[in-house]
């Protein structure tokens, strides 16, 4: 939880930090770990991608489950995002922030996901797991049964809906940083997020 | 969750926000796995394919022939020389003379022809 929370804290200040970048193509100047991690990555440093794995693996682990409802699936993906970062690691260069670089590798593995399985059955995580339920057994029976609607409603969302309510909500990205991931323009994105909640929020409703 | 009651946004917000607390062991065990397996192999540079550095010297001599040789600009045609009808007798007279037999071989010729056409007067007589 704590740690959670300070990666909450760190990424939304680092997110305001460089939210005063506008032009996506242009070189940045990100002083973060993940940055210099991914430069000794390229040079075959070991640690480095451990550094980088210890980082993402829980935003990447949520973000693809939340998208799949499957955790098995959201396991393979997140390892297949760090095997082509490390695949790439050799021609990456600092053009834009890092997290705009993991997430466009995981939105691209998630597309190829979603036109690959036609229908797997949700393989659902105790509601424990996440971060906003108390970790007590039975303490929080409410949050539990919220958390298993919310899920179903998720995933009986269009796919389209699904990523762009993640990364902006989950993963924290800015407009830019979501459309850029996304390949999408900003005024599409805010459409996208407009209609993807009002429907999320009548799923919700329908199932309870 | 009350079966009536709608979702607050504050509460899809914090939902949407929310993310898993931790890994499985077994998720750990298989990353140690790759990692294993990525140490052999390590981050190499996308190689470009074999043909590519003859691929590169055949564009830039391609390039040097266009520059040098200009096919796209087609040369000007020169029109045929037009001459007066006043010459017809001149150039039939050339084609004559050009048959014809020296009278002067070519050392005494040279010499005639870088004669000075007006010799000074102070020169003298023989």
């Amino acid at each position: 939880m704590n740690s959670a929370l300070t990666f909450s804290f760190f990424n939304r200040l680092l997110t305001g930090f460089l939210s005063s970048r506008s032009d996506f193509a242009q070189p940045v100047e990100d002083s973060s770990d993940t940055t210099r991690a991914m430069l000794r990555v390229a040079a075959g440093d070991d640690g480095a991608l451990q550094l980088l794995f210890d980082r993402w693996k829980l935003p990447l682990l949520s973000f693809f489950y939340r998208a799949l409802g499957s955790h098995a699936d959201a396991e393979d993906l997140t390892l297949e995002v760090f095997v082509r970062l490390h695949r790439s690691a050799a021609d990456y260069r600092p053009t834009a922030r890092f997290s705009t670089f993991l997430f466009h590798i995981a939105h691209n593995l998630l597309r190829n996901e979603y036109r690959r399985r036609r229908r797997k059955p949700a393989q659902p995580v105790a509601p424990e797991s996440f971060d906003y339920v108390p970790a007590e057994p039975g303490s929080g029976q409410a949050l539990a049964e919220l958390e298993e609607v919310f899920q179903r409603a998720l995933l009986r969302l269009p796919g389209k809906y699904r990523a762009p309510l993640l990364l902006l909500q989950q993963q924290q990205l800015d407009y830019p940083e979501a459309a850029a991931v996304l390949r999408i323009s900003e005024n599409s994105l805010r459409v996208l997020i407009h209609r993807g909640r009002r429907l999320l929020k009548t799923e919700m409703e329908t199932i309870t | 969750m009350n079966a009536h009651r709608s979702p607050s946004e504050e509460e899809i917000d914090r939902l949407l926000a929310s993310r898993l607390r931790d890994t499985t062991p077994e998720f750990e065990a298989r990353w140690r796995d790759l990692r294993r397996e990525l140490r052999q192999t390590p981050a190499a540079r996308r190689a470009r394919p074999s043909w590519w550095p003859g691929l590169a010297a055949a564009g830039v001599a391609f390039a040097a022939v266009l520059v040098v040789y200009h096919p796209w600009s087609t040369p000007a045609t020169r029109p045929e020389p037009r001459f007066s009808e006043d010459f017809a007798e001149l150039f039939a007279m050339d084609d004559i003379l050009g048959r014809a037999t020296p009278l002067l071989d070519p050392e005494n010729r040279d010499a005639l022809l870088h004669l000075p056409a007006n010799p000074s007067p102070s020169s003298p007589l023989p």
